[in-house]
């Protein structure tokens, strides 16, 4: 079969009439991304039998379609309300969610929605036909370098801790200690457990981010009538759809913002074992450092919220990646389409775009046609659901709690996991009333045990040699990066006040 | 509801309710020291590294509330964290209902549990405010649910009266 331009535009059409299993599953990825605690690749294990039985062309389009859509559905909560439904929407809120506040809630989803659909789009094509060079990114990304990838993640805390840099350096390594929790790598040794068998495995994400946003969102506002603030109630009461409209211009009008950041995502979504949560925060954090306006990221800067949503959507189809062309999954979706794949019968690896291209490329392309329905079906939705930051706090509230409690509960379905949530909660609580960053909380328990797994695999192979951290041409490049990164937004915002000085100068000079 | 803390509009910050974050931290710090003490250097690379650096952040952070209080410009009092007075009792109750809805599930089941927690929840937020309406809610989101979480996902959630009746028509 010959792979060329109409090859592509058949495919395209051909995915396309397979519409009536792709429009459904975008609904069901929407509703399973927006409740923390469930996933596209839960959601995929329960449907697994539906999945058996489909043809296979059927059901790696229904797979990927929950899977894109899943990743759009978790930033909805974390927009509206600040409870992002998975690890990979936790940058989401930081600037989401004030800008839901500030009664711009549809405005925001549009945002997002534009975002996540530009980014997805892009990464996908790029995708397709960069597959066999990207695929190789896996191999040269050792421990080493993952250390370097880490701490771009983590230099976010940095970020976060602007207002008050030692309550967010405070708030950031509690996270990265309580994210040591659990047996040690290499001996198993159990570390700061106080007991709890639950905990061997280390702090479960879901509860942490249920408690530390959701739950500790709940007890706050309760202090309010709604999540919004009281003089923009009656600015999204009236609602109209120039919100929505002025939202996809904003996008628009920052296309390269949404290109680089979702490249970020493609990169390290391509990396086996990284994730959208890695992706959308150093997304956040590079958006943020080259931006112009970085006082402004944490209010409500439309920036912040393009960066990880374009960035989590890059990570889908990385992840993809090497599972396609190299036969290794990339993430517990991914691994769950292997086994549906192999089960019918089709190898992946390099084999499969010899012997299936349809169904190889198929993939890609299920992904293209999703992100051009999705953004169809689901940015009139916009203007409606932006609504639910009207809804009264009584009802908010308890419905809050009683949901993500229980979706703390659902991925490990251990009673203790509800009480971890709770205590998350207690102490996300106490860390917003007194002005610690809950965000700062969380990176350092998501990327904390991360971050310790390539740092003890990397000191094991050299015997504990610090030094190894250097040891590398590509790992060296990051780490001058990394060090750029931190460094460039003392230079910039000097020279920034240097020339508004100069300019006050001139100006008075001219008076 | 404000995340932004101690303004000093004339009256003394108070800081209390700042510090209950870096003494949990430094507390916890130390307590995973304790369990690592003896085991092998990969076990103990990160406690030392991350607990270090948090120890010297926590300890420059007590001393510079100790040159606020010792300058006059703050006290030990937890009204940042207690604020708005108004909604303390509220507040604490809502925690104290919430805390039990965990407990109490484990002994009557998800669907009654929840249906309770919500309808008591609201009814507290509401002050007493629209019983019949709070209840229809509570129960028809318990049941919302039940359908989700139990039927179409077939989570172990704790099971009781109202699950093995519902689970005998569906």
């Amino acid at each position: 079969m010959e792979i060329d331009a109409a090859f592509f535009v058949e495919n395209f059409f051909h995915i396309l009439s397979y519409w009536w299993v792709i429009v459904p599953s975008i609904f069901l990825g929407l509703i399973v991304g927006a409740i923390p605690g469930f996933s596209a690749a839960n959601t995929i294990i329960v449907l697994l039998p539906f999945t058996f039985v489909m043809e296979v062309e059927v059901g790696l389009i229904f797979m990927v379609a929950l899977y894109c859509s899943s990743r759009m559905g978790a930033g909805i909560p974390a927009i509206l309300v600040n409870i992002p439904g998975t690890a990979g929407a936790a940058a989401t809120p930081l600037d989401g969610y004030p800008m839901a506040r500030k009664g711009h809630g549809q405005r925001a989803l549009a945002i997002s929605f534009v975002s996540s659909t530009i980014g997805g789009i892009l990464t996908t094509v790029i995708a397709l036909i960069t597959m066999p060079w990207l695929a190789r990114v896996g191999f040269y990304m050792h421990s080493v370098e993952m250390v370097v990838v880490m701490l771009f993640g983590i230099s976010l805390i940095a970020s976060v801790a602007a207002k008050d840099t030692l309550k967010g350096l405070i708030a950031g390594f509690f996270g990265l200690m309580i994210g040591s929790i659990g047996a040690d790598l290499v001996y198993a040794t159990p570390r700061g457990t106080m007991g709890f068998l639950e905990l061997y495995d280390g702090i479960p994400l879901v509860p942490a981010l249920v408690g530390l946003f959701a739950v500790s969102e709940a007890f706050m506002v309760i202090e309010g009538e709604s999540v919004l603030q009281k003089s923009k109630q009656e600015v999204v009461g009236k609602g109209s759809w120039d919100e929505t409209l002025e939202g996809v211009r904003i996008t628009l009008r920052r296309f390269w913002h949404v290109t680089w950041t979702s490249l970020i995502g493609l990169v390290i979504g391509v990396i086996p074992g990284a994730g959208a949560s890695i992706a959308s925060f150093v997304a956040y954090q590079q958006s943020r450092t080259f931006s112009k306006t970085p006082e402004l990221y944490g209010t409500g800067h439309p920036e912040g919220l393009i960066a990880p949503e374009s960035a989590n959507n890059g990570v889908t189809s990385g992840t993809l990646i090497p599972l396609l062309v190299l036969g290794i999954p990339g993430g517990a979706t991914a691994a769950i389409m292997m086994v549906v794949m192999q089960y019918q019968g089709v190898q992946t690896g390099p084999r499969l775009f010899l012997e299936h291209p349809e169904l190889g490329y198929g993939i890609f392309m299920a992904m293209l046609v999703t992100y051009l329905l999705m953004s169809l079906t689901i940015l009139p939705m916009s203007r409606y659901m932006s609504r639910v930051t009207m809804v009264s706090t009584t009802y908010m509230s308890p419905m809050i709690i009683g949901f993500t409690l229980v979706g703390a509960f659902v991925p490990r379905e251990y009673m203790f996991d509800m009480y971890l949530a709770f205590g998350f909660g207690i102490i996300g609580y106490i860390a917003r009333k007194t002005g610690y960053h809950v965000a700062a909380i969380l990176i350092g328990v998501i990327l904390g045990p991360l971050m310790e797994a390539y740092m003890l695999r990397a000191l094991k192979m050299s015997d504990g040699d610090a030094m190894v951290l250097f040891s590398s041409t590509l790992g060296n490049i990051l780490w001058v990066m990394l060090v750029a990164t931190i460094v460039l937004p003392y230079v910039l915002q000097y020279r920034r006040k240097r020339q508004r000085t100069r300019g006050t100068v001139f100006e008075s000079g001219e008076s | 509801m404000s995340e932004e803390i101690g303004s000093d509009d004339g009256r003394r910050r108070q800081i209390g309710g700042e510090l209950i974050i870096p003494v949990c931290a430094l507390a916890f710090t130390i307590y995973y020291v304790t369990t690592v003490i003896d085991s092998p250097w990969t076990a103990q690379v990160n406690a030392y590294m991350v607990g270090a650096f948090l120890t010297l952040t926590v300890l420059i952070f007590f001393a510079s509330r100790i040159r606020m209080l010792m300058a006059g410009k703050a006290t030990l009092g937890f009204s940042d964290l207690l604020q708005p007075m108004h909604v303390l009792p509220k507040r604490a109750a809502f925690i104290g209902l919430s805390l039990g809805y965990v407990v109490v599930m484990e002994f009557i089941g998800f669907t009654l549990t929840t249906a309770l927690f919500l309808w008591l929840a609201m009814l507290l937020l509401s002050g007493g405010k629209r019983k019949l309406f709070t209840g229809i809610i509570a129960v028809s989101v318990s049941l919302v649910g039940y359908i989700i979480f139990i039927l179409l996902f077939e989570t172990r959630l704790p099971k009781g009266i109202v699950e093995s009746l519902l689970g005998g028509l569906f």
